[in-house]
C-alpha cells in the first residue's frame, strides 16, 4: 500500500473512531444526540463497502453477503461499548466483523441441519410441516427413525418439524426454556439425519 | 437480503442509538481482577504462611522452580487472556497471554514429569495430594467470579476459550499460594497436588463457566 493510501485509510479510521466515541455518549453531553446520530449513520454507511469486501473474501455464495453484512453491522452496534477511543478503530472493527461472520457461519450450519431434516421429513412424510399434521401421516421409515430418538429429543423434533410449531411455542409446550428445546431439537436432527441417511444409503 | 435493507438497517440503528458505558481499559480491568487474585493469595499466605526454605528450593529443585514459575505465568497470563478475549481488537494480547499461560503450565508439567523418579520423593501420600488440590480449588471461586464478571462486560466472542482461561488463571493463583506454603517436596506431589489445579478446573468446569459467561454477557 502506498504512503498516500495508508494515510487516507488512517485518516478515515480516525474519523470513524471519533464518530463511534461520540455515539457512545450520544445524548450524555447535554445535546439531544442528533449530531452524534448523524455522524454514526454516516460512519455505518461508510463501513458497509469495507465490511462487504471482507465478507465477500470469505463467502463462496454471494447471495448471503448482505445477510452477513447486516449481521456485522448489528454486531458493531451491539459491541460499541467495547471500543476505546485511544485504540485504533480498524482492528476493533475487523475483529467484530470477523466474529459476526463466525457466528453467522455457525448459525447457518445449524440452519442447514434443520433444513436437511425438514427436507427429509417432507420426503418421508410426503408433505411439508404444517401446524395440523398428524403423526399417522408419517412414513414407517420416519416413524421408526423417530422411535430411535430419546424421548426428549423426539418430543422436540415432533413439535417443531411434525406439528410445525415455532421454537418458542414448542418450548412452552414441552415446559422447557427456548435454549433447552433448541439443544434437544438440534441433537435430535443430528441423530435423525444419521439414522435416515443410513437407511437411505 | 438486499442492499436497500442494509441502508434501512443503518438508519434504524442510528435512530435507536442510546448512550453506553464504555468498558474500562484492559490495563485497569486487569489490575482490578489481579488485585482480587492477589488478595486471595495474600489471605491464603497469611493463614498458612510460606515455607521457610522456598527460595532455597526454588533455586535448587528444578520441579519446584518450574511449578512455581508455571503457576505464576499461568495465573497472570490466563487471567489477561480471559479479559482480552472479551475486547475486540485485543486478539494479540489474548493470543500471547494464552500461549504464555499454556507454555508455562506445559513446561511445569514436563519438568515435573522428567523429575519423577530422578529425585528422592518426600511428597507424601495421595491424600496429601488431594488435600493440596482441594485447598487450591477452594481459593478459586472469588477470582473466577471476578474474571467472569469483568469479561462479561465486554464482547465475548469465544466463550469456551475465555472460560478456560478464566478458570486456569484463577486456579493458578490459588495453587501458587499452596505451592509456596506446602511443606512437602516431590515431583509427584507438585504434579498431582499443585499444578493439576488449573488443569483440572479448566477441564471440568469450562462448559458451565462458558454457559454462565454467555448468560452474563447478554
Amino acid at each position: 500500500m502506498s504512503d498516500e493510501k495508508a494515510e487516507a485509510k488512517a485518516e478515515m479510521e480516525a474519523r470513524w473512531g471519533a464518530a463511534m466515541a461520540a455515539a457512545q455518549s450520544a445524548g450524555f453531553d447535554g445535546t439531544d444526540g442528533a449530531e452524534a446520530r448523524a455522524a454514526y449513520e454516516e460512519m455505518l454507511g461508510e463501513l458497509v463497502p469495507v465490511v462487504r469486501r471482507m465478507v465477500r473474501a470469505k463467502l463462496f455464495d454471494p447471495s448471503y453477503v448482505e445477510d452477513v453484512v447486516q449481521n456485522a453491522l448489528l454486531s458493531i452496534h451491539r459491541a460499541r461499548a467495547t471500543y476505546r477511543p485511544e485504540r485504533p478503530f480498524g482492528p476493533w472493527m475487523r475483529a467484530v466483523v470477523r466474529n459476526a461472520w463466525i457466528d453467522w457461519f455457525r448459525e447457518s450450519k445449524r440452519r442447514a441441519d434443520r433444513e436437511v431434516v425438514s427436507d427429509m421429513m417432507e420426503k418421508y412424510a410426503g408433505v411439508a410441516a404444517t401446524p395440523d399434521r398428524e403423526a399417522h401421516e408419517l412414513s414407517p421409515a420416519l416413524t421408526d427413525a423417530l422411535a430411535t430418538l430419546p424421548e426428549k429429543q423426539r418430543e422436540a423434533v415432533v413439535l417443531v418439524q411434525v406439528h410445525g410449531l415455532s421454537v418458542a411455542e414448542a418450548a412452552a409446550k414441552a415446559g422447557v426454556s427456548v435454549g433447552a428445546l433448541k439443544v434437544r431439537a438440534h441433537r435430535g436432527y443430528r441423530a435423525l439425519r444419521a439414522h435416515l441417511g443410513e437407511s437411505v444409503g | 437480503m438486499s442492499e436497500e435493507q442494509t441502508q434501512r438497517l443503518i438508519a434504524q440503528l442510528a435512530n435507536d442509538l442510546t448512550p453506553v458505558r464504555r468498558v474500562p481499559r484492559l490495563r485497569s480491568v486487569a489490575s482490578g481482577v489481579l488485585a482480587v487474585s492477589a488478595g486471595v493469595f495474600a489471605y491464603a499466605v497469611s493463614r498458612s504462611g510460606v515455607r521457610a526454605d522456598w527460595w532455597q528450593l526454588a533455586t535448587s529443585d528444578a520441579s519446584y522452580a518450574a511449578v512455581l514459575v508455571g503457576l505464576a505465568v499461568c495465573g497472570i497470563g490466563a487471567t489477561l487472556a480471559a479479559l482480552a478475549g472479551a475486547l475486540p481488537g485485543r486478539e494479540a494480547v489474548f493470543q500471547r497471554s494464552g500461549i504464555a499461560a499454556g507454555l508455562g503450565l506445559a513446561a511445569a508439567v514436563a519438568v515435573g514429569a522428567l523429575s519423577l523418579g530422578a529425585q528422592a520423593d518426600f511428597g507424601g501420600s495421595l491424600s496429601d495430594d488431594w488435600m493440596c488440590l482441594r485447598a487450591a480449588l477452594q481459593l478459586s471461586p472469588l477470582p473466577i467470579a471476578a474474571v467472569l464478571l469483568a469479561s462479561s462486560r465486554g464482547w465475548v466472542a469465544r466463550p469456551g476459550l475465555t472460560a478456560i482461561a478464566a478458570l486456569a488463571g484463577a486456579a493458578g493463583a490459588g495453587a501458587l499460594s499452596i505451592h509456596l506454603a506446602c511443606g512437602l517436596v516431590g515431583a509427584r506431589h507438585f504434579l498431582l497436588g499443585h499444578i493439576s489445579a488449573p488443569l483440572l478446573l479448566a477441564l471440568v468446569a469450562s462448559l458451565p463457566a462458558a454457559l454462565l459467561l454467555r448468560r452474563l454477557a447478554r
